[in-house]
């Protein structure tokens, strides 16, 4: 199988390869380093080619065999709740032992390839294999803790994917089963409203049933993942007010103010509808006859650009969560949504005076260039 | 020769309303004496022409039907109208009332007429309630709905029995203990007594009484209840 060059990177990134590439070049890079080192004062003392394999044999070949041992170790080690002092504890440990066999394994290798004296085992100085040892126990310590950084690393990396992907799943279906919430008691009124229109005036009728089906193609079409325009969100809107308007006759008044230069700004789907929905529900409860709203989108030129959607109605605001009916979700949605969606960049704000209740949502302006350069679409 | 039954529509939407009146006229016995168009004007309908059957949208602006209900003193049959409601809907079911959805259909409509005849609620005491439920209750002076879970226990007094709600009001039902018995959550209600059946969640604490007798009290309730041998002993099975 060929790959591409990003599913190539994606490959080395994954955490199985990793280990290999990084243990193979770690060690060859450090078997280099000594080479450079080391080399033009050794190659006085003995041949060239077995001098490089000596190299080779005691920096890269046995430290590599070694610490892939040592991670079977530390495989075994949990690092779902580990501490501080147990992943010391197991580092210094295992890097101790690790040293002592780098050590031994290098001398009896040296002698059973190269035919050197097992005298020479012994005639090292007990000074200089302590020495030794630590040096090599430090450098075995640094392996270890590399080792437990990345893969502490990786652990919440793909805890913190898993986590966003559990909200966004969990938004999703919230929409969804919003998207069920909605639709029935007003379904059925309106259908209702269509029947008894049959009768009396069968334009309007014809009207309804036109109106309905530009509410349900729109509601069965959004995507929560895919921003919209604006407009097409006033479009859905629209709709919904004119069958509201036919079922309530003259106790509904709806005033849309759409800036022109904000009808092609992107929004999530579905965003500003459950607000004129709520303005509705508890309007019609609190307001005089008839309930006014005014729907309206401006620029608003400030120290950071945004842009501004908001309904206002002639009710008083009601807070659910007070009454015992239940929490307001579609209110809630539209926040959480907002904050999935921009994070700090959102606001969303209600304004409660005498007379009326102005609910607000600010949204960043750069969401516009996204539309520029995509032409068409909202991504 | 039948009946005639003089009916009143109520309804916020005057289209919902003009609908089920001309669905309505096309039945001989039933005869549409008025219209009300919210809770207010709907009582002082009520209370002028006294209606057989009132036809009661639920929600409607400001003042929901329920509302009507306790308000009111009704008389006649209430046939309750809806959109949709999952809750309100379970809730008639549960208490076998008459409803009707919207868009109302003629069928379902002829079906509902033609056993006017019958008692509204006849066959309540078939169907078992669950803890979540609501139940239908209307003594003489209103009719409303009660959480079961309200509920926290049951007295008898011959043939009627004294719910008691925990907000300490009684209501007093016509029916005998038995039938309750039947009706309600087994996991929830259990019978402690000839006269008596109390809901578990209530419980306060069980105190031991004389020859194997227990006394039970209830929260917000200082007088104990008598918990009977027999009874205790099938208390002890079902919850421990």
């Amino acid at each position: 199988m060929r790959l591409t060059h990003d599913t190539f990177y994606e490959k080395v990134l994954e955490k199985k390869n990793l280990f290999w590439i990084l243990n193979i070049s770690g060690w060859l890079i450090l078997t280099l380093l000594w080479i450079a080192l080391y080399f033009p004062d050794d190659f006085k003392k003995g041949e060239y080619g077995f001098l490089i394999f000596k190299y080779f044999n005691s920096n890269f070949i046995i430290p590599f065999i070694i610490t892939t041992g040592v991670r079977y170790l530390f495989k075994r080690v949990s690092r779902k709740n580990y501490t501080l002092l147990k992943i010391s504890g197991v580092i210094i440990i295992s890097s101790l032992i690790a040293s002592f066999l780098w050590f031994y394994i290098d001398i009896l290798s040296t002698i059973i390839i190269f035919g050197d004296n097992l005298y020479s085992l012994f005639s090292i100085p007990v000074m200089k294999t302590v020495q030794k040892i630590i040096n090599m126990s430090v450098l075995m310590s640094l392996w270890g803790v590399l080792y437990f950084i990345i893969n502490i690393f990786f652990d919440w990396q793909e805890e913190k994917r898993s986590k966003e992907r559990a909200l966004l799943l969990a938004t999703e279906a919230r929409l969804e089963v919003l998207k069920n919430q909605i639709n029935p008691h007003f379904l059925f009124n309106s259908l209702n409203t269509i029947s008894a229109l049959i009768e009396e005036n069968q334009t309007k009728a014809q009207i309804v049933i036109d109106e309905l089906s530009g509410f349900l193609r729109y509601t069965l079409t959004i995507k929560s993942s895919q921003k919209i325009k604006l407009r097409d969100e006033i479009n859905f809107i629209k709709h919904y007010i004119k069958i509201q308007s036919v079922r309530f006759e003259e106790k509904l008044e709806c005033i849309f103010d759409i800036a022109k230069d904000t009808e092609e700004l992107c929004i999530p789907p579905a965003i500003l509808y459950p607000i004129v929905e709520n303005a509705i529900k508890h309007g019609i409860n609190t307001s005089d006859f008839p309930l006014k709203l005014y729907v309206y989108s401006f620029i608003k030129k400030d120290v950071d650009d945004s842009f501004i959607l908001g309904v206002k109605n002639s009710g008083l605001w009601i807070n659910t969560s007070d009454t015992g009916k239940g929490t307001n979700t579609g209110i809630n949605n539209v926040k959480e949504r907002l904050f999935c969606e921009y994070h700090g960049d959102a606001g969303f704000n209600i304004i409660i005076k005498p007379g009326f209740v102005d609910v607000q949502i600010s949204l960043p302006l750069q969401e516009k260039n996204a539309v520029r350069v995509q032409g068409n679409s909202c991504g | 020769m039948q009946s005639e039954y003089r009916a009143i529509v109520v309804d916020d939407e005057r289209l919902a309303r003009q609908r089920l009146i001309k669905m309505l006229n096309r039945f001989d016995n039933i005869k549409v004496i008025g219209e009300a168009s919210d809770v207010t004007s709907a009582k002082i309908l009520i209370e002028k022409s006294k209606p057989d059957i009132i036809f009661l949208d639920i929600q409607m602006p400001r003042q929901s039907g329920f509302d009507l209900l306790e308000k009111t003193r009704i008389d006649g049959r209430v046939v309750f109208v809806t959109a949709y409601d999952n809750y309100a809907i379970r809730a008639f079911e549960a208490n076998a009332l008459d409803y009707l959805m919207k868009p109302v259909c003629a069928e379902r409509l002829e079906r509902m007429i033609s056993k006017l005849d019958k008692e509204a609620g006849d066959d309540f005491f078939l169907s078992k309630l669950s803890y979540q439920d609501k139940l239908f209750v209307s003594d003489n002076r209103q009719m409303r709905f009660i959480d079961i879970k309200d509920i926290t226990h049951i007295q008898s007094t011959g043939n009627y029995s004294k719910l008691v709600l925990n907000t300490n009001e009684k209501i007093l039902i016509y029916r005998p203990l038995k039938e309750w018995e039947k009706r309600l959550p087994g996991t929830k209600f259990c019978r402690i007594h000839r006269t008596a059946i109390v809901n578990i969640d209530y419980i306060e604490k069980i105190e031991k009484w004389f020859n194997y007798s227990c006394r039970i009290y209830l929260s917000g309730n200082s007088n104990p209840l008598l918990m009977s041998k027999s009874y205790a002993g099938i208390f002890r099975e079902r919850f421990s």
